[in-house]
């Protein structure tokens, strides 16, 4: 029985008809061709599957390159291939065969279109392709896009914070619900929140404008903030000690420096689980103080039995404070 | 709209796959090999990539990698009980820790984006710089036409004819050694 070795040399038809869906779509299907398009997909489900598999290739071929890609000629190339075209080479033929000077050495980027999302209590440092990083707080979503021009990340859900790679050439350009947050080489912080967006500047200077206006954008500088909500932009000053307590969560932590209970809780609450209740509003409103490990909810539910002298239930996945 | 939301959905489902899931599918591959079943490996791979593409949500989902195995694993049973040749227990030996303790980490996904790599290596030069001005650059088909100074129509075959090399080679062993 041999069919595995077979397949390797006989291209399988679904995934060459895949591969052709797939080159078609990437510059948009006339209705004619969708309709084609879907009769294909309808007609057997490993036509689906096939399908998503090569628009997944597509992506992972769109993810910043391995270091074969960025090696240059002259370099050792992985060991046993031949000498294939380098990013240069490539360059050189595209500049020979066109438009001399409309494209050069800094000019080309890698794109890298996919998402990056973390799970509830995740932290997650990512390497971007332009040498910006970015790392995602617990329950986050970006998408990033490297254009030759400009670098785009769009904060889907949560939270985020950026160190971005100097590049005056491509501004960098966070975007989350009606704010836009540029910045060329800087670092700073966006959480995106019911009612509006949250933005830290750590270092550098951010400019932050609301997508559609045409209004001035607002210069924000490090040790800052600003929470845009219900059309309001409010600017405010804060020491390094809340700068720190803003972005503690990189480190896994949790700082509380006066906050009333149920907010401490409900930080707590977006890292785990097991979640945290308070009940009756004057234990909610006592203030809390002390460092404590994200992922540990229970470490301050023993604290604020200790401190304030309440009662605590415990029930499955579920921490009572009463 | 209904049909752009399933485009939504589509690119959502493919953004996952390209994480999650194909770093593990040379893996998936290799094991499929290993049980020596008389079952069409990449009838089961495309099987299992369907099943993914009708979820409606993947939130559920914790390592797309043992999900991944696991329904391979499901899929090649399905499909001997339907080829009604082989003797059950014979299947029934296959270890199925080994779908899930050989697997190697996220250097996966770097180890993938190499054997994408290597794959385009092996493509005529200017059917690699039209893919890579496309996919590694983002420069559109229209673009990348007007930059070459060459037809849509010519960027677009050679696009898919590098798609095709990626899309029936990716996680398959070759037969070079």
């Amino acid at each position: 029985m041999s069919s595995i070795e077979a397949t390797t040399d006989e291209a399988n038809p679904i995934d060459r008809a895949a591969a052709h869906w797939v080159a078609r779509a990437m510059r948009g299907l006339d209705a004619e061709e969708r309709a084609e398009f879907d009769a294909w997909r309808g007609a057997d489900p490993r036509h689906g599957g096939s399908y998503v598999r090569a628009l997944a290739i597509a992506r992972l071929a769109a993810a910043p390159a391995s270091e074969s890609l960025v090696r240059e000629p002259g370099e050792a190339g992985p060991a046993g291939e031949g000498a294939g075209p380098s990013r240069r080479r490539v360059l050189q033929w595209a500049a020979a065969a066109c438009v001399p000077g409309t494209i050069g050495a800094g000019s080309l980027y890698h794109i890298l279109g996919n998402r990056t999302s973390t799970a509830r209590g995740e932290i997650r440092n990512i390497a971007l392709a332009d040498g910006s990083t970015a790392v995602l707080n617990t329950n986050s979503s970006i998408a990033v896009s490297m254009r030759a021009k400009r670098r785009t990340v769009d904060l889907l859900e949560g939270e985020a914070w950026f160190d971005v790679a100097h590049d005056p050439a491509r501004p960098f350009e966070v975007r989350s619900g009606e704010l836009v947050v540029r910045a060329v080489g800087t670092a700073f912080k966006v959480r995106s929140l019911p009612e509006g967006t949250h933005v830290v500047v750590t270092e550098g200077t951010v400019a932050i404008h609301r997508a559609a206006s045409v209004e001035a954008p607002i210069r924000l500088t490090a040790g800052r903030q600003l929470s845009f909500a219900r059309g309001t932009m409010v600017e405010a000053s804060l020491t390094g000690a809340q700068v720190e307590q803003q972005l503690a969560w990189r480190q896994g932590l949790i700082i509380l420096d006066g906050q009333t209970l149920d907010v401490a809780v409900a930080e707590f609450n977006r890292y785990n689980e097991l979640k945290l209740e308070v009940i009756g509003g004057k234990l909610a409103s006592q203030r809390v103080y002390g460092t404590f490990r994200a992922r540990d909810p229970e470490a301050l539910a023993k604290a604020v039995t200790i401190a304030i002298g309440v009662r605590m239930n415990r029930e499955d996945l579920k921490i009572i404070l009463l | 709209m209904h049909l752009s939301h399933r485009t939504d959905q589509t690119e959502a489902i493919a953004d996952w796959i390209c994480v999650e899931i194909l770093p593990y599918e040379r893996n998936a591959r290799r094991w499929l090999e290993r049980t020596r079943l008389p079952v069409e490996s990449d009838d089961v791979i495309q099987e299992a990539y369907a099943r993914i593409a009708a979820m409606d949500s993947l939130s559920h989902i914790r390592s797309g990698r043992a999900y991944f195995l696991t329904t391979v694993r499901n899929i090649a049973l399905q499909h001997l009980r339907r080829s009604k040749v082989v003797r059950m227990e014979s299947f029934a030996d296959i270890p199925a820790a080994l779908l899930l303790d050989d697997g190697p980490g996220p250097e996966a996904i770097t180890e993938g984006k190499r054997e994408i790599e290597q794959l385009l290596l092996s493509l005529p030069e200017r059917c690699q710089a039209i893919f890579r001005l496309c996919r590694l650059e983002g420069y559109t088909q229209r673009e990348t036409s007007e930059l070459l100074g060459i037809s849509e129509n010519v960027v677009e075959k050679q696009i898919a004819r590098a798609m095709e090399v990626l899309t029936t080679s990716f996680g398959r062993e070759r037969m070079s050694r």
